[in-house]
C-alpha cells in the first residue's frame, strides 16, 4: 500500500482510481455536442481547412447525415470505453500512482474544464467563416 | 502532482475538437465527404471497436483466470493480434481514429485527432512492450518472444 492511498476500502479506492478515465470518457460525448454547436454557427482554425476528400454536396440532409453519424461514432467510442472502464478493465497498474493530490487536481479538472476549455479553446481557435 | 499525464480533460478536449469539425457551419463552407468515403471510414471505425473491446475482453479474461488460480504472476496475453502485436488494443484505437478521419474525408481534425492518439497511446505501447520484454528476459517464457512482434504500428512500429 502506497503512501499516499485515502480510502483503506477497497472499493473505494478503486473509484478513485478510475474515476479520471470514467469522468473524461463520460464527458467526451457532450463536449463533442458542445463542439458541434459551436460549428452550427461558427469556424476554427482547423475547421476552416478544406478537407482532402470532399463531394461538393452541401444540401442540408447531407449535413445532417455526415454531422449526425460523426457525433454516433464519437459517442459509441467514448460510451464504450467508459462502460469498459467501471465493468472491464482493472486498472490495477495505476494503483501506486494516485495521491490526495491528484484526487484534488482531477475534482478540480472535472468541474471546471468544460467551461474553462470550451471558453478558451473556442476563442482561441476561432475565425470568421 | 499528478506523475502521468491526467486523463479526464484529454478526451473533453477531443469531443470539443472533434465536435467543432462537425457542424453545419464547416460543411457549408466545403461541402461533406463523398458516401462511399464516409461508409468506408465508419467500417474501419467499427473495425476498430470490435478489436478494441476484443482485447479489452481478452486482457479481462488473463485477470479472472490468474485470480481464480490466485497466482500473482503477471500473464503475458498471447491469443488473437497479441501474437504479433505487444499492445494491439492500442493499435485497434488507431484503426478506430483513422476511420474517423477518412470518415470525415481527410480533414485536418481528423488526422489531428489520429496524430494526438499516436502520441498518448505511443507511450503506454512502449512501456507495456518493455515490461513484457523484462519479463521474458526474467524467465517467463509464454508464447512468443516479445522481442519478435510489433510494439503498436505492425510493419512500422
Amino acid at each position: 500500500m502506497g503512501p499516499h492511498r485515502i480510502f483503506q476500502a477497497e472499493w473505494a479506492h478503486r473509484l478513485q482510481v478510475r474515476y479520471p478515465w470514467f469522468g473524461g470518457y463520460a464527458s467526451a460525448p457532450l463536449a463533442f455536442a458542445a463542439g458541434r454547436k459551436y460549428a452550427d454557427t461558427g469556424l476554427t482554425l482547423l475547421s476552416n481547412i478544406t478537407p482532402l476528400l470532399t463531394s461538393g454536396d452541401k444540401s442540408a440532409a447531407a449535413i445532417a447525415a455526415q454531422g449526425l453519424s460523426a457525433q454516433a461514432l464519437f459517442t459509441l467510442h467514448f460510451v464504450r470505453r467508459a462502460l469498459e472502464v467501471v465493468f472491464v478493465n482493472d486498472y490495477t497498474g495505476t494503483f501506486a500512482r494516485d495521491s490526495r493530490l491528484e484526487l484534488l487536481y482531477y475534482s478540480a479538472s472535472a468541474g471546471l474544464e468544460p467551461i474553462l476549455i470550451l471558453d478558451s479553446l473556442l476563442a482561441f481557435l476561432h475565425s470568421s467563416p | 502532482m499528478p506523475t502521468a499525464l491526467p486523463p479526464s480533460p484529454v478526451p473533453v478536449l477531443w469531443g470539443l475538437i472533434a465536435g467543432a469539425a462537425a457542424g453545419t457551419a464547416p460543411m457549408m463552407k466545403h461541402g461533406v465527404a463523398p458516401r462511399l468515403v464516409r461508409t468506408l471510414g465508419a467500417c474501419l471505425f467499427v473495425l476498430g471497436q470490435v478489436g478494441n473491446a476484443w482485447c479489452h475482453w481478452e486482457l479481462r479474461r488473463l485477470r479472472t483466470e490468474k485470480q481464480a488460480l490466485g497466482s500473482s504472476k503477471y500473464f503475458m496475453p498471447t491469443r488473437g493480434p497479441f501474437c504479433y502485436i505487444s499492445s494491439p488494443h492500442y493499435t485497434f484505437e488507431l484503426v478506430t481514429w483513422l476511420g474517423f478521419c477518412v470518415h470525415n474525408g481527410l480533414d485536418v481534425t481528423g488526422a489531428l485527432l489520429w496524430l494526438m492518439s499516436i502520441g498518448a497511446m505511443g507511450a503506454f505501447a512502449r512501456d507495456r512492450h518493455a515490461k513484457y520484454l523484462a519479463l521474458w528476459k526474467g524467465g517467463q517464457r509464454e508464447g512468443v518472444d516479445p522481442a519478435t512482434k510489433w510494439i503498436m504500428v505492425p510493419g512500422v512500429w
